[in-house]
């Protein structure tokens, strides 16, 4: 085989954090190599090294055989590395073609934008990717497949021979994934290498010769795809983990206390699930397949169109989270920094802020009080912290959420909806929180655990339901849940599927 | 799709896109309406004349505003550094003392040169501490402007009376019965509006603006560009301080206060947004064109001049309710009907590839 790029050895220490360690594998020419791992596996780590925005503490990058060290970004584009990152990177109220050359606009005498052949060449571009559009269209006006294939041209209008394309059918449809895995075949057959990260592991068959798995900053390995099951990648990507500290209490059988029938909106369609009392339910998920757009219409910060919400035998609809509150629901937000923290207000004052009520008398917030019932919760989660007084952003991370969860905790919700508990939090920090949900669920209250980290909600939930693009597509009992399972369900295969591929292998 | 649909559909994609137009629409309209219920007070050369003459400075800051505001940031600091502008020039022209230091008369190139280049030296300090230092661009402007503007009155006083006439007649002078400020005020719009829409270096602000990221991706040196741009904006205020002092033959350390604000306003008008990426120097000065004509029409009409600030900031928050509303009604509907065609295409050449 015929190797372009060669990663060896590559290693990238963070504070706190081994990314990357020691990793090897290489790239042939004109092949789409997969690469996939969960979330915090080092993937988009290893290529932020390749597209030149991180260096790596050690080991090199070979492309064509020589060992290559690049600066920064610009210094990998001259060099043919292509990245076409999950974000775009267009500007919308420029036309297509100005947006494909950003910076490098065809020029006249006195770098006067030579337009006529800005388009043409623009033009020329776009048929490669196999769009027929007109180069001076404005690029708000195109939907989200055509800016992908935008982006595409743009990356290969630097003449690319590598070309990293980071979750790309994320936002798009399956038909217009068709279009995309076209572009790609073709893109292949001319000699360019494309990296392909994706969360959707069914599509590595479609599209990919061979697939590289990352876990825990660590290679795993490389297989090729017509030679590998799907199963054999997903048990590279888990591991062998040791965890289940899981006491099963069994509450998922008791009586429901929330019935969601059918719940539809743009973001997922006729989702339907009951929580019981006492239960913990997991939602599991990529990003992307609106785990959290169910939570934000429960809570009635989203809309939706259609489905019933009965909460004790009582149907209801919140139209707005001031509503859901009052009827005994919180939420805590994944985003804890923009949505959730007051980062420049107190400890106190954030513990208070959703139970200011409680503490007003004649209009007048009753300071004392109020810090003496914080100081209860500050012990009781121990939230390490000098003084009440401290300021929130001061804290760790580990902290700063268990301040949320004081501040809910405090509300003596019935229902608590928790994305994300132990986003950006420390290993000791994380076991506390699983204690506290384990606590609050002992003491009556109804839990929805939202998380990416498959192992987290094996080890909280009575319950795990799945969801895949808006659609539930399985729910498993706590003693029938496994990593692979659950995986499977993530990438919207059905279990059954799943069990011939395994039988077949 | 019928052609009548078809036409509706450009129409209100340009009346969408292109501020520019829409906004001479209103100003041709309002001057029509004008001139039938106030006949020759109103649409006569030397009320044409007049406006001109008034919306000089407004329109020269709003080219380098536009540019700022195409980039995401903001300049507050125009009105003081064209108040120091004019100060320096006057100085210079007068001759005077400042920290012990004499200044003897200058001959009048030579003080305008010094006037500009400290407007450009208050710009350049506007740059480093947003580009390099990392200051918010509002308050680094706003900043500056109590420190330019404090510089300004130290220096210039409230009044450097009496400039000699060889440096009046630069804005004194009548060419075709127009003052020459307004051919000033014209050709600085043609070039500064022909550099953002046609100059590959200009055309940066836009990425700039609209994604910061992109464009350091795309190899466009942010930091630079920004210094540049507030530089260049300082040139612009001390262009319209010098020009302005020669016109009324005295300068002063506070000439035309707020002027910024009347500025940015203009610019937002004019089709910019705050959070940058869009705007054009049309669209800005014609922004400048039509609060001028609203305001002259309301001195005509007989409306008490206290309603001015009302209606401008009125038509402020209109020009950006509209805008909202017009592109989620039109802005979507448009786009999708013609995005479908456009798709149906792609996906027809993609199944047969």
């Amino acid at each position: 085989m015929d190797t372009l790029l060669r990663f060896k050895n590559v290693t990238k220490q963070f504070p706190g954090v081994r990314a990357l360690d020691g990793i090897t594998f290489d790239v042939a020419r004109g092949e789409v190599h997969g690469l996939v791992g969960e979330n915090g596996a080092g993937k988009s780590t290893l290529m932020h090294i390749l597209a030149g925005v991180y260096q790596p503490d050690a080991g090199v990058l070979e492309l064509h055989g020589r060992e290559v060290r690049f600066a920064d970004e610009q210094h990998a584009q001259v060099s043919g590395i292509g990245m076409v990152f999950q974000e775009r990177s267009l500007v919308g109220s420029l036309s297509i073609a100005e947006n494909i050359f950003a910076g490098r606009q065809p020029v006249k005498l006195l770098n006067w934008v030579d337009r006529r052949r800005m388009n043409r060449q623009a033009a020329e571009l776009l048929r490669r990717v196999g769009l027929d559009l007109d180069p001076s269209v404005m690029v708000s006006t195109l939907s989200s497949i055509e800016q992908q294939l935008v982006e595409i041209a743009k990356a290969l209008s630097l003449d690319a021979r590598i070309l990293i394309l980071d979750e790309p059918t994320a936002t798009i449809t399956e038909i217009e994934t068709q279009v995309l895995f076209d572009l790609i075949r073709d893109l292949k057959g001319k000699g360019i290498s494309i990296i392909y990260i994706s969360h959707r592991l069914e599509e590595l068959h479609h599209i990919c010769d061979r697939v590289s798995v990352l876990k825990d900053g660590i290679y795993q390995g490389t297989r090729v795809m017509s030679e590998t099951t799907l199963d054999e990648i997903i048990t590279m990507m888990v591991g062998r983990k040791i965890l289940n500290v899981y006491d099963n209490r069994g509450w998922a059988r008791s009586a429901p206390i929330l019935q969601v029938r059918g719940l539809s909106s743009t973001a997922f369609s006729g989702v339907s699930f009951d929580l019981a009392e006492h239960e913990i339910l997991g939602i599991a998920g990529l990003a992307g397949a609106g785990r959290t757009e169910i939570a934000l219409a429960l809570f009635g910060a989203d809309p939706y169109a259609r489905g019933e919400v009965i909460l004790k035998d009582r149907p209801v609809h919140f139209r707005q989270p001031s509503d859901a509150i009052e009827a005994g629901i919180g939420y805590l937000t994944e985003d804890r920094k923009a949505a959730g923290l007051f980062l420049e207000l107190a400890v106190a004052q954030n513990i208070v802020s959703a139970n200011l009520r409680a503490f007003t008398r004649s209009g007048l917030v009753r300071d004392h009080t109020a810090n003496e019932k914080c100081g209860e919760f500050v012990q009781r989660l121990r939230i390490n912290t000098p003084s009440l007084r401290q300021l929130v952003m001061n804290l760790s991370g580990g902290n700063q959420q268990k301040v949320l969860l004081a501040r809910w905790l405090m509300k003596n919700s019935q229902i608590l909806i928790i994305d994300e508990p132990t986003r950006g939090v420390d290993v000791g920090a994380k076991n506390e929180i699983y204690e506290f949900i384990r606590q609050m669920a002992r003491e009556g209250t109804s839990i929805i655990v939202i998380s990416s980290e498959l192992p987290e909600l094996l080890i909280l939930c009575d319950r795990i339901m799945v969801m895949c693009q808006g659609r539930k597509t399985g729910e498993l009992l706590h003693e029938e849940a496994t990593e692979e399972k659950l995986m499977h369900l993530c990438a919207g295969i059905p279990l059954e599927e799943a069990a011939v591929e395994r039988g077949a292998s | 799709m019928s052609n009548s649909h078809r036409a509706r559909d450009v129409i209100v994609n340009q009346l969408i896109n292109n501020r520019a137009l829409s906004l001479l629409i209103l100003i041709i309209v309002l001057s029509a309406i004008m001139s039938i219920a106030f006949g020759g007070i109103f649409f006569s050369w030397s009320n044409l004349s007049g406006v001109l003459l008034n919306l000089v400075s407004e329109a020269i800051l709003v080219i380098g505003m536009m540019y700022l505001i195409v980039s995401g940031v903001i300049d507050l600091s125009i009105g003081a550094n064209l108040a120091l502008g004019g100060a320096i020039t006057g100085i210079c022209l007068k001759g005077s003392v400042i920290f012990g230091l004499v200044i003897n008369p200058q001959p009048v190139a030579v003080a305008i040169l010094w006037g500009l280049f400290a407007s450009c030296i208050g710009g350049l300090l506007n740059g480093l501490l947003v580009a390099r230092v990392g200051v918010n661009a509002l308050i680094a402007t706003l900043a500056m402007s109590k420190i330019i503007g404090g510089a300004a009155l130290y220096i210039g006083g409230s009044e450097i009376a009496d400039l000699p006439d060889k440096f009046n007649v630069l804005s004194q002078t009548r060419v075709l019965g127009f003052f020459i400020p307004i051919y000033y005020m014209i050709i600085l719009v043609l070039i500064g509006a022909i550099l953002l829409s046609r100059f590959r270096y200009f055309r940066r602000f836009y990425f700039i603006g609209g994604n910061i990221r992109s464009a350091r991706l795309s190899g466009i040196n942010v930091g630079n560009t920004l210094i540049a741009m507030f530089v260049l904006m300082g040139l612009l205020a001390g262009l319209a301080g010098v020009i302005f002092a020669a016109r009324m033959g005295n300068a002063s350390g506070n000439t035309l206060p707020n002027i910024e604000l009347n500025v940015i306003t203009a610019a937002i008008i004019g089709g910019g947004s705050l959070s940058g990426g869009k705007g054009t120097v049309a669209g800005a000065f014609m922004g400048v064109l039509f609060i001028n004509l609203i305001k002259t029409s309301m001195v005509i009409a007989g409306i008490d001049i206290y309603w001015q600030p009302i209606i401008v900031g009125t038509i402020l928050i209109a020009a950006v309710v509209i805008d909202i509303v017009l592109q989620e009604r039109y802005g979507a509907s448009v786009n999708l009907r013609k995005l479908q065609s456009v798709r149906r295409r792609t996906l027809g050449q993609g199944a047969g590839a």
